[in-house]
């Protein structure tokens, strides 16, 4: 997952390189994900993330489309 | 795509890489890992090897602990600066990963992907600041395991 400026750099790097246009997200908005996705990662209990685990944490997110899911 | 929960080896096998790498910014060798676990060396890769099966870790070239997210083991144009200690992040969500997963303030140089420069991102006080640039995943979730590397 690579840092953009803006939309359009989005459109104009997926233009260039060929890569799929996917979904961006703010930084503002990732770093809370982030807390809920990586809060727990380093815990000495931690045994993973069931598919189902990991979609609770994209919905509370609101990332709910075709391009957030599992499987 | 997902199997959990890992088994007890697993578990133990990566704490012992995490107490590692947040003491040292630095996965453990091999043999620094065996040391830790108290197994041989052989041991120490059948661990690792099990490890990646599940995607505890990613392993490189001679079973190198290459990943484990959020850390990178190699350099890469996210480094994330916490005290006096830096990690590489294995990409740009991963950067914000580090400290959510350290729990701390930090300070995040990230290149851009189609522009010159670089981003002087903070966390501080529980929040993300400048929080307009952003990140791009471009392929679906259910295609992240295909290419961890790539993806």
């Amino acid at each position: 997952m690579l840092l953009f400026r803006s939309e359009e750099e989005i459109d104009a790097w997926t233009k260039r390189t060929g890569e799929p246009k996917g979904e961006s997200v703010s930084l503002e908005r990732l770093w809370e994900l982030s807390k809920a996705w990586y809060g727990d990662r380093l815990s000495p209990t931690y045994r993973g993330r069931t598919n189902e685990q990991v979609k609770a944490v994209f919905d509370a997110f609101g990332l709910t489309s075709e391009h957030w899911r599992v499987k | 795509m997902l199997v959990v929960p890992w088994s007890d080896e697993i578990v133990r096998g990566r704490n012992a890489v995490i107490r590692h790498l947040v003491q040292t910014g630095r996965m453990p060798s091999h043999s620094q890992l065996a040391g830790d676990l108290s197994l041989s060396e052989a041991a120490t890769r059948s661990v690792l090897r099990q490890m990646h099966d599940v995607h505890a870790v990613l392993l490189g070239g001679q079973d190198q602990i290459r990943m484990l997210w959020p850390f990178s083991d190699l350099p890469t144009p996210f480094q994330v600066t916490v005290g006096d200690r830096s990690y590489w992040a294995n990409c740009a969500w991963d950067s914000l990963g580090i400290p959510a997963a350290l729990h701390t303030d930090a300070v995040i140089r990230a290149a851009f992907a189609d522009s010159p420069g670089e981003a002087l991102i903070t966390v501080k006080d529980g929040k993300v600041s400048p929080g307009h640039y952003l990140v791009h995943f471009p392929h679906p979730v259910r295609r992240w395991y295909d290419d961890l590397v790539y993806t």
